[in-house]
């Protein structure tokens, strides 16, 4: 009994959520937008609770195992999501458009993260990479239909086909030679090293780079910005938010877990990824003019600086890269939310020409804007400093000297597209006028500046438990 | 010496506080900025008083640093943050917020986005207070690196520079220096932990290490002086501000090189780094000599002060290449006077300059109509050029002897550039002075009794430091 009790937390997710939700958009009569997300935030949260109480229980341990470690992401992922679907609410109400679908999809989609951070098989990830790519798919299907969203649809199917098929010829490798796709048999099968190395080697490259694909990595990242760009806020939010905590966790487990016997092999294939997301993330995005489309290439740009720090694999460099990611979602949550408070007539404002002057008439929309901004680029003292400070750290630990300069001088490109809205923010006269700005966006900034500026007087208040927890991993 | 009731984290906290409090100034534009003005006023001179209690504390005969307050700011890496000072730093803050409070009586009729103003310069106040009693490398750098986006605002907002480009150049100069520093910190972090300044300057740093960490480490602190060429930024942004508080604030930049430079080079100079300072010398007298004679050629007053303020800071940069110690004191005995001396100078020539606008004429002979300005205006004029009006007279005749000591051809050059940057003062002191009938500025123009008695206590505090420099300290 006590072992099926385990499931609670995803349970409760899938089965009651989706059917709850789905008997209440069939039957209640007088429901708005915010009802999805009533519902919604009950349901999450008592599954980041459960999953926290069974953080080391598992009921398949060979297959799906909990631990510590998947917690912690676990919990991650639940509370920006809760934030997020908050602020998800405010956007449906203002758009009084239904919110039942994205609802479902984004809980879905949480619920599939949740499998996929505690898989200890390959048949796990075969099978929820497709579940997540239909339901990014679906999610697509949420802007309308317009011409441009339909072709960036057609694209990303083509491309998430193609990945998944590359990762289940991956996978259908391994099992060719291992017999077996549980990691640890795997890891164990490669340590020995006694088989033909091309094809496994190739295998385990097909499933990084369904991985990479999935994080949205250089060059793989054409159909991540292009979403980001077309779709509507809280689906763009939905997948900048959550996604990289999970993949950041797949990638660790993968290469601590699984792929370590391979580890110098697949670190100039890492290497080069980081190299062409820090390149292209930093120069694509000094030339934007839609803000979502510049903030897409920053995320490419930070997964390139996440990824320099993380490819030794050791204690600290996992560490650095757990921080930096935790970060920059916080910074990137601010963005987003100061996106849900850009509203003239009505419409939320994506084009950099159409913030200038905000700052005049929207002034904590602004320095809000800013700080993140700042952060970002890790700029002391602010918190996105520690972030970079980790990742640097390792490098200089390695000593690294060549990536070090390679990162500093793509961290300027970057800073001077951030520059750009600064200055159309701050330094331009203002050209419209903005609609107020709901409550509910200035109590998550207010939080979210809170949580910033505790964080540069004491930094272990953040990091701190995250530190012990990822230390344990390691032994 | 341990400090007592966390002085130093004070003035470090006050303008920040401030800050927030002017934050939550909510009002009609003018009504919100009069009260922004004034709770930064409030600020600065609490601050002030708390400096003047830290002088008292502070023994003045040690040069190492006190009041030390340390506490552990991070654990991976681990990271201490430590706060010192020595009565050369104070002193350095102290001016720095004289200058400020002096810019701020420049703007005070402004209405435009004044609260913003204040929020900046307040919260740059307060990074650049944490920079210069920081007292180990990684509590250096944070600061050094956080002062750069008040600055990047106050000029963006308020430098009137017409051409935006040049505002991100500026921001990117700088922060290309402020990574450079990094770099050079975290080596020195890898090498030998979180240390204090007092010893990074004997770290045995040798062969490619050594060289790349110090190389970064001047090269981050050129970046903040506009010696050529890294002249650019400063040059074109810093001559165009129109706004005195936001020159003020601009001008302070080049100090924080010159800090670095004192807390940073060896005493005894590697080697390898003889050459380079070498021709930082030549490179330095021979920016002087061409800023000092385009501001002697220049017509623009905002030019003339701001090579005026140029010339003078590389002179202090090639006093500190000396290496001596007492030269160390002299500039910042000298340096305390010289930052009084450029505010005052500076909201005068931008009331004389707002004055022309609104009546839409010249400027020429309205001194000989405006008596409390011409008084102020020629004291601080004579003062600057180097008469003994205050600090800077034997402080300054110090370190040009030791520099002629160093180097006769050098120090001759430097002294020509000196004097070029002072004619140019006098020059418009001249042309101001200078009768003519079709001014139509009158006495009706003059500054405001209030501003003349400011203006008298600044006079005061200039010539009570000619007099003896710490005067204002009290020994316990």
């Amino acid at each position: 009994m006590q072992n099926w009790l385990v499931l609670f937390s995803e349970t409760v997710l899938l089965l009651l959520y989706l059917a709850v939700a789905f008997l209440v958009n069939r039957y209640r009569v007088e429901k708005t937008a915010k009802t999805f997300f009533t519902l919604g935030k009950y349901f999450v949260s008592v599954s980041l609770l459960s999953s926290l109480i069974f953080y080391d229980k598992s009921v398949f341990p060979s297959v799906w195992q909990n631990t510590a470690y998947t917690a912690l992401f676990k919990v991650m992922i639940y509370l920006v999501a809760l934030f997020w679907f908050y602020l998800s609410s405010k956007w449906f109400l203002n758009k009084n458009r239904s919110s039942y679908a994205y609802y479902s999809l984004c809980i879905a989609a949480l619920l599939l993260f949740g499998i996929l951070l505690s898989a200890r098989n390959f048949a796990v990830p075969s099978f929820i990479v497709p579940g997540l790519c239909l339901i990014t798919g679906c999610l697509l299907l949420q802007n309308g239909g317009s011409e441009e969203g339909r072709r960036i649809l057609r694209l990303y199917v083509f491309f998430a086909v193609l990945f998944c098929l590359f990762l289940w010829i991956g996978t259908g490798i391994l099992q060719y030679y291992v017999g077996s796709l549980d990691y640890e048999t795997i890891e164990t099968f490669l340590r020995k090293g006694d088989f033909p190395l091309p094809p496994v080697y190739g295998a385990v490259i097909l499933i990084l780079s369904s991985l990479l694909f999935m994080m949205a990595a250089a060059p793989f990242h054409l159909c991540f910005v292009s979403i980001i760009r077309t779709t509507i806020l809280p689906v763009a939010g939905f997948l900048t938010l959550i996604p990289p905590f999970v993949y950041l966790s797949c990638l660790i487990s993968l290469m601590l877990g699984v792929f370590s016997p391979f580890e110098n092999m697949i670190r100039p294939l890492l290497l080069s990824f980081a190299v062409f997301s820090l390149i292209i993330g930093a120069f694509s995005a000094n030339g934007q003019k839609n803000i979502r489309e510049l903030f897409a290439f920053s995320s490419v740009f930070n997964l390139g600086f996440m990824l320099f720090g993380l490819i030794s694999f050791s204690n600290t460099s996992v560490i650095g890269a757990f921080d930096f990611t935790l970060i920059y979602i916080l910074s990137m949550f601010g963005v987003y939310t100061v996106f849900l408070g850009i509203k003239s007539r009505g419409d939320y404002l994506f084009e950099l020409e159409d913030l200038s002057g905000m700052a005049g008439e929207k002034p904590y929309l602004s320095a809000a804007l800013l700080i993140f901004m700042v952060s970002l680029i890790g700029i002391p003292p602010m918190i996105g400093f520690l972030g970079r400070l980790s990742v640097i750290n390792n490098l200089v630990l390695e000593e690294r000297w060549g990536h070090m300069l390679l990162l500093v001088v793509a961290l300027l490109f970057m800073a001077n597209a951030y520059l750009q809205i600064i200055r159309v923010i701050y330094f331009e006269p203002q050209k419209q006028k903005f609609d107020r700005t709901g409550k509910a966006v200035y109590i998550c900034l207010f939080a979210n500046l809170l949580l910033i500026f505790i964080s540069i007087f004491n930094p272990g208040y953040l990091l701190r438990d995250a530190e012990t927890i990822l230390n344990g991993v390691f032994g | 010496m341990d400090s007592p009731f966390a002085l130093l984290s004070l003035i470090i906290a006050m303008p920040f506080l401030g800050m927030l409090f002017v934050l939550t100034i909510r009002d009609d534009d003018e009504t919100a900025g009069r009260n922004a003005f004034n709770v930064c006023v409030f600020t600065l001179i609490a601050n002030m008083i708390i400096i003047w209690r830290i002088f008292m504390v502070l023994d003045e005969d040690n040069h190492n640093l006190q009041l030390l307050e340390s506490f552990r700011w991070l654990n991976n890496p681990g990271i201490d943050i430590v706060l010192g000072v020595d009565p050369f730093s104070l002193l350095l803050i102290l001016g720095a917020h004289i200058a400020v409070l002096i810019g701020l009586s420049g703007i005070r009729g402004n209405v435009f986005r004044q609260k913003s103003l204040m929020i900046f310069t307040l919260l740059f106040l307060s990074m650049a207070t944490g920079f210069f009693v920081a007292a180990d490398i990684f509590s250096f750098y944070i600061f050094f690196e956080a002062m750069l986006l008040p600055l990047f605002m106050i000029i963006g907002i308020f430098g009137e520079v017409r051409k935006q480009g040049l505002i991100s150049r500026f921001f990117l100069y700088n922060f290309i220096g402020a990574i450079v520093l990094f770099s050079a910190t975290m080596i020195i972090y890898h090498y030998y932990g979180s240390v204090t300044l007092e010893k990074v300057s004997s770290l045995p740093l040798a062969g490619g290490a050594g060289f790349y960490v110090w190389g970064a480490i001047c090269l981050s602190f050129l970046f903040r002086i506009p010696i050529w060429p890294f002249h650019y930024w400063i040059s074109s942004i810093n001559a165009g501000i129109r706004n005195p508080l936001a020159f003020t604030i601009t001008a302070l930049i080049p100090l924080t090189g010159l800090y670095g430079f004192i807390r940073f080079l060896p005493h005894d100079i590697p080697a390898f780094m003889e050459t380079y300072i070498m021709w930082g010398n030549i490179i330095g007298v021979v920016t002087m000599l061409f800023i000092s004679l385009i501001g002697f050629i220049n017509k623009d007053v905002q030019y003339k002060i701001f090579a005026y303020v140029t010339v003078y800071y590389i002179m202090y940069l090639l006093g500190i290449f000396t290496g001596d110690r007492m030269v160390s004191l002299n500039i910042g005995f000298s340096m305390f006077a010289f930052l009084i001396i450029v505010a005052s100078l500076e909201i005068l020539s931008s009331y004389i300059f707002h004055k022309e606008q609104e009546n839409e004429t010249s400027s020429r002979g309205f001194l000989c109509r405006a008596r409390k300005l011409s008084y102020a205006y020629s004291f601080l004029v004579m003062a600057a050029v180097g008469l003994p009006l205050s600090s800077m007279f034997v402080n300054n005749y110090l370190i040009l002897s030791k520099l002629l000591s160093a180097n006769i051809k050098m120090g001759m050059l430097l002294i020509f550039s000196l004097a070029l940057a002072g004619a140019g003062l006098l020059q418009e002191l001249f042309r101001l002075k200078l009768e003519n009938n079709e001014c139509r500025l009158n006495k009706d123009d003059d500054i405001s009794k209030a501003m003349f008695a400011f203006m008298l206590f600044i006079m005061f505090v200039l010539l009570m430091s000619f007099i003896k420099p710490l005067w204002f300290v009290v020994d316990e």
